[in-house]
């Protein structure tokens, strides 16, 4: 047993009111430069949507991620040859078109115009070259379903979904979406790592946050094409590809990123998990639709002694094993069952779990519209209920489809969704019998085992969801600075091997 | 008195700025050490620029390193028509598709307001004296045809004796004039190089094609575990 | 990129025998069938001239450090016509320069008319000792009144059999290499009738006719020790062997005589190249064949048009 550390998220996507906040704040402190303007290293998409940059899921296009070859596995576009012999032109590089052009508006002439006729105007300004622009696209063009019939329909994941009911997504009456907040998922096997030539990206060691040396990069730009989430991002002022650095430096500071503490709905969950290393190959191997579960399999029991003895042997603290045993991801992933990566099948292990959103909770109900009770039936029936259908039932006809959220987080596997939003049903319907009543108790616990679940677990799950503080919700581990080879070295000569390294301002070289 | 300056100074003077600024640039600034790709801002011309312009440069530049090495070899080689004749038509080509690259990558750069943005006044030099460089090569091949011949017995002795410093540059000043200025704009190059992106060019990643995947950074001793 | 690679690799797979190729490289499958097969095993080792009168080591040593450049009493070649010298200068005055011209051809103001009549060739110093230039000295003062041999083992080429002329072909076009591992002829020299090497280099004059330009002693000096610029230096460390200059002389004089004026085939590898290079190009735009050309803006224009053509 190889036990590593890993810094793990969860977001509770039934939580976020897609207010974009944390995209500001990541952006007011980390991406507000000249050739970074573009990055969203913290974005919020709307799904069903082509997100940012347009149509990043479609692999078809970009070619991110792993590529299963018999055991082997492969980088897809970029891998060692076919990268080598198209190092000069990256036939699968997105360009700041397929984002947008970053623009801002000349609001001094508001104020320099000469008097005239007419109300002086600001107009959008490229960032980029500085002259007028027409707008054409931006960071969240199609937010909240706009521009549906453009964006939306192409939405990669609804090539799961059937005709009809694709069809039936985009009736006036029906439309659905929910939000989907996206950084870096600081992937166990990234492939912007293994995809990058110079060796500029890495993964810590300690804590497993994804870093770019920016000394080292050298802007071949297979980083960019090979992460299948599209979270590099290319520098068009420097010359250097920058990502999402988990907010490292607060984290040191036993500060929650950025991204996190800013979060109004507060759906964020922070915490450390301990994983086996050895079991890496053997999870990557898995067959897609086990992928879910099989990564699960990797994270360890942080309150097992035998782990907590090859923890230590593995020089990993004590009180990074105490945080590892609070860890809220822990529950949210391995325990619960709830929260689920992000497109498992590009098997790069991320390590950014998602509890798929229940709204909205009203299932389609066939021709008779929706079923307005509870757990279904007319609500004064003695007996037993049929749970399938109703207000909080009907989770196959719920009306986001499940093949479409199987898609985005159970790597095809309907299954780990559907027992995720079961258990969150049986939790809410749980918690209605406790405080307004009008389920009862019977149909209520009922539910809960039927979900495979508990009385006392559903009082966790419903105090992590919809009580926890924030000590609860972003549990930091100590990151021992103070332990770091800079303290040991030369902080000059040391600095460049860890984080960013810069010495000077990041100035695009000639 | 220029002969000497061009032949025997400048090529010292370039050889020691390429290897000193290199070095030292490498070491103080290696944030400034990158291709500089512009194909995030224009990725169609750059197509039709990059590629053809980069395999005919290095099927040159391996041509030329080859001859360099190699003088009785392709000597030899060059006995037989039809190998002289392969030799020969494969160096055209790929001057061909250089100088279509490079005229294709100039126009590109000039084209688009986007590229202006990025293009500093040593990118601009790079290009002057890359198509200085390559229109003289082509220059030397038609009229003074059969360079890769006589290359291994004029300028090839020449770039032996600056090794051995005992610089013989009789042998430059007798030749013609196309590969009299030809050469005198290699050295010039060279002596700009480490000073402009070109640069990227030390740190090309042929180390990816062996190393491992993945890439763990640890900032302290890992205890006892196995790394 | 497959096709790229494919133009690029043949030259370099090809190249990969070479070094353990032996120098009868005449071997080659490629090699003209006009050539006899022979005369083609032999090639290496052309047949030495028939020997000539004796030479006295001093006329010898003139024949190999002067003869180039200097006559006595045949007229001007690179250098000044040697016969009666010792009438116009003083003998010291001789010595010194024969032994070390440098110390006099920018000072001595004889010397520098001497520089100025001949065009600003320098004669070299050639690294005797006293008692050489000494010899040389009265070797020139002695045969400007009486015959002397300074001609070396010279041989005419007009006496060269027919396999001489076909061993100086091989040499000419580098079918066989020269001994010493000079460069062929053809690198730089076209010839009339010449074949191989495509009709050989540009970068040098055209040899038709060069029997007659400068006779067939003459053109022996020029092969052994040659003064135009370039070719000095190039065959300064590679120079030919006598039977070399004897056989490349009996080709020349064969040229000189007539036949098909010599062959320009450098349009063919313009045309190879040029096809190589659209070739190359094709292939590149075949290999990036689905290279990403934009997403969202064909996305949302495709939106557009679509709305465009219903309305």
């Amino acid at each position: 047993m190889d036990v590593r550390a890993q810094v793990s998220m969860v977001f509770h996507l039934d939580k976020c009111i897609g207010c974009h906040t944390c995209s500001i704040a990541c952006k007011n402190i980390w991406t507000d430069r000249k050739g970074a303007e573009y990055m969203w290293w913290n974005n919020v998409e709307t799904k069903p949507g082509t997100g940012f940059p347009t149509a990043w899921e479609d692999q078809e296009k970009y070619k991110g991620g792993w590529e299963k070859n018999g055991d082997k596995l492969e980088v897809r576009a970029v891998g060692k040859v076919r990268g080598a012999m198209t190092v000069f032109h990256n036939p699968n590089l997105p360009t700041i078109d397929d984002y947008y052009e970053p623009f801002t508006y000349s609001y001094q002439d508001l104020f320099d115009a000469k008097e005239g006729a007419d109300q002086p105007i600001a107009r959008p300004i490229s960032m980029i070259t500085g002259k007028e622009m027409e707008i054409e696209a931006g960071p969240n063009w199609d937010d909240d379903l706009g521009g549906s019939p453009v964006y939306a329909v192409n939405d990669p994941n609804l090539a799961h979904v059937s005709p009809e009911e694709r069809s039936a997504l985009f009736e006036v009456q029906k439309l659905v979406f929910f939000y989907l907040p996206r950084i870096c998922n600081h992937c166990v096997n990234p492939t912007c790592v293994a995809a990058c030539p110079s060796g500029a990206l890495y993964k810590r060691g300690e804590d497993g946050i994804v870093l770019l040396s920016q000394e080292r990069c050298r802007a071949w730009r297979f980083c960019v094409t090979a992460c299948p989430y599209k979270k590099v991002y290319f520098n068009w002022g420097t010359g250097k590809s920058e990502k999402c650095i988990l907010c490292y430096p607060r984290l040191e500071t036993g500060q929650a990123p950025a991204c996190f503490h800013s979060c109004v709905g507060r759906i964020r969950y922070f915490g450390i998990v301990l994983y086996d290393a050895e079991k890496i190959e053997e999870t990557l191997a898995a067959d897609e639709k086990d992928l879910v579960t099989a990564q699960r399999r990797m994270i360890l029991d942080p309150k097992d002694p035998e782990v907590i003895a090859a923890a230590k042997r593995a020089g990993i603290t004590d009180d990074v094993i105490a945080s590892a045993q609070k860890s809220p991801v822990y529950k949210w992933v391995v325990e619960w069952g709830l929260a689920l990566p992000l497109h498992a099948e590009h098997r790069t292990l991320p390590m950014l779990f998602y509890v798929p959103p229940l709204l909205p909770v009203m299932a389609a109900n066939g021709e008779q519209g929706y079923d307005t009770t509870i757990a279904g039936g007319s609500g004064d029936e003695k007996g037993p209920r049929d749970t399938t259908v109703g207000f909080l039932g009907a989770i196959d006809k719920y009306r986001l489809p499940l093949q479409y959220m199987a898609s985005l987080f159970g790597a095809g596997n309907e299954g780990v969704v559907r027992y995720a939003l079961r258990k969150q049903l049986a939790v809410r319907t749980y918690r209605r019998a406790v405080t307004v009543g009008d389920v009862s108790l019977d149909d209520a616990t009922r539910l809960l085992a039927e979900a495979d679940t508990t009385v006392e677990e559903a009082e966790a799950i419903y105090y992590l969801t919809s009580i926890a503080p924030a000590d609860d919700r972003f549990v930091i581990p100590p990151m021992h600075r103070e332990q770091a080879i800079e303290m040991l070295d030369e902080p000059l000569a040391a600095k460049g091997f860890a984080g960013m390294g810069f010495r000077k301002k990041p100035e695009r070289g000639s | 008195m220029l002969n000497v300056l061009l032949f025997a100074a400048l090529p010292y003077v370039s050889v020691v700025l390429f290897l000193l600024v290199s070095i030292q640039r490498y070491r103080r600034d290696p944030f400034t050490f990158s291709s500089l790709s512009s194909q995030f801002l224009e990725t169609k011309e750059l197509f039709w620029g990059s590629v053809p312009f980069h395999l005919g440069i290095l099927t040159l530049f391996f041509g030329h390193l080859v001859g360099f090495l190699f003088p009785r070899g392709m000597t030899l080689w060059n006995g037989v028509p039809i190998r002289l004749f392969l030799l020969e038509s494969t160096a055209l080509a790929a001057a061909l598709l250089t100088l279509f690259g490079l005229g294709a990558l100039i126009v590109r750069r000039a084209a688009a307001p986007r590229l202006r943005v990025v293009t500093s006044a040593a990118d601009i030099l790079v290009y002057v004296l890359l198509l200085f460089e390559i229109g003289t090569g082509l220059w030397v091949a038609i009229t003074l045809r059969w360079g890769s011949a006589w290359y291994t017995q004029t300028v090839v002795p020449y770039l032996w004796s600056l090794v051995r410093f005992q610089p013989e540059i009789q042998l430059m000043v007798d030749l013609k004039l196309p590969a009299q200025i030809h050469v005198v704009g290699a050295w010039v190059l060279l002596g700009v190089f480490s000073f402009t992106r070109l640069v990227h060019a030390l740190v090309a990643p042929v180390p990816y094609l062996w190393r491992p995947n993945q890439l763990v950074v640890w900032n302290r001793p890992r205890g006892a575990a196995k790394r | 990129m497959r096709p790229a690679l494919l133009w690029i690799l043949p030259p370099l797979l090809l190249s990969a025998p070479l070094s353990a190729q032996a120098p009868t490289s005449a071997a080659a499958p490629a090699a003209p069938s006009t050539v006899p097969a022979a005369t083609t095993a032999t090639a290496a080792a052309p047949a030495a001239p028939p020997q000539a009168q004796e030479q006295s080591p001093a006329e010898d040593l003139f024949a190999r450090k002067c003869g180039s450049c200097h006559t006595v009493g045949k007229g001007v070649r690179v250098g000044p016509d040697l016969k009666d010298v010792a009438k116009r200068r003083s003998r010291a005055w001789l010595e010194l320069f024969v032994k070390t011209p440098s110390a006099l051809l920018d000072s001595d103001p004889d010397a520098r008319n001497l520089l100025a009549e001949f065009k600003g060739v320098r004669m070299p110093d050639l690294g005797l000792s006293d008692a050489e230039s000494r010899m040389l000295v009265d070797l020139v003062i002695r045969c400007s009144t009486e015959p002397c041999n300074l001609a070396g083992r010279f041989v005419a080429a007009t006496t060269a059999t027919p396999r001489d002329r076909a061993v100086g072909r091989e040499l000419f076009l580098g079918l066989a290499p020269m001994k010493a591992g000079g460069a062929p002829c053809v690198s730089c020299h076209t010839v009339r009738g010449s074949k191989g090497l495509l009709g050989g280099g540009r970068l040098a004059k055209d040899l038709t006719n060069v029997f007659a330009r400068l006779g067939d002693e003459g053109l022996d000096t020029a092969l052994k020790s040659p003064a135009f610029p370039l070719m000095n230096k190039v065959y300064a460390v590679h120079p030919l062997e006598a039977s070399e200059a004897f056989a490349l002389r009996a080709f020349l004089y064969e040229a000189n005589l007539g036949g098909e004026p010599a062959r320009d085939d450098s349009w063919s590898v313009s045309l190879a190249g040029g096809i190589g290079s659209l070739a190359v190009l094709v292939g590149l735009n075949f290999a990036w064949g689905r290279r990403l050309r934009g997403v969202r803006q064909p996305l949302t224009r495709r939106r557009e048009n679509g709305k465009e053509h219903l309305s």
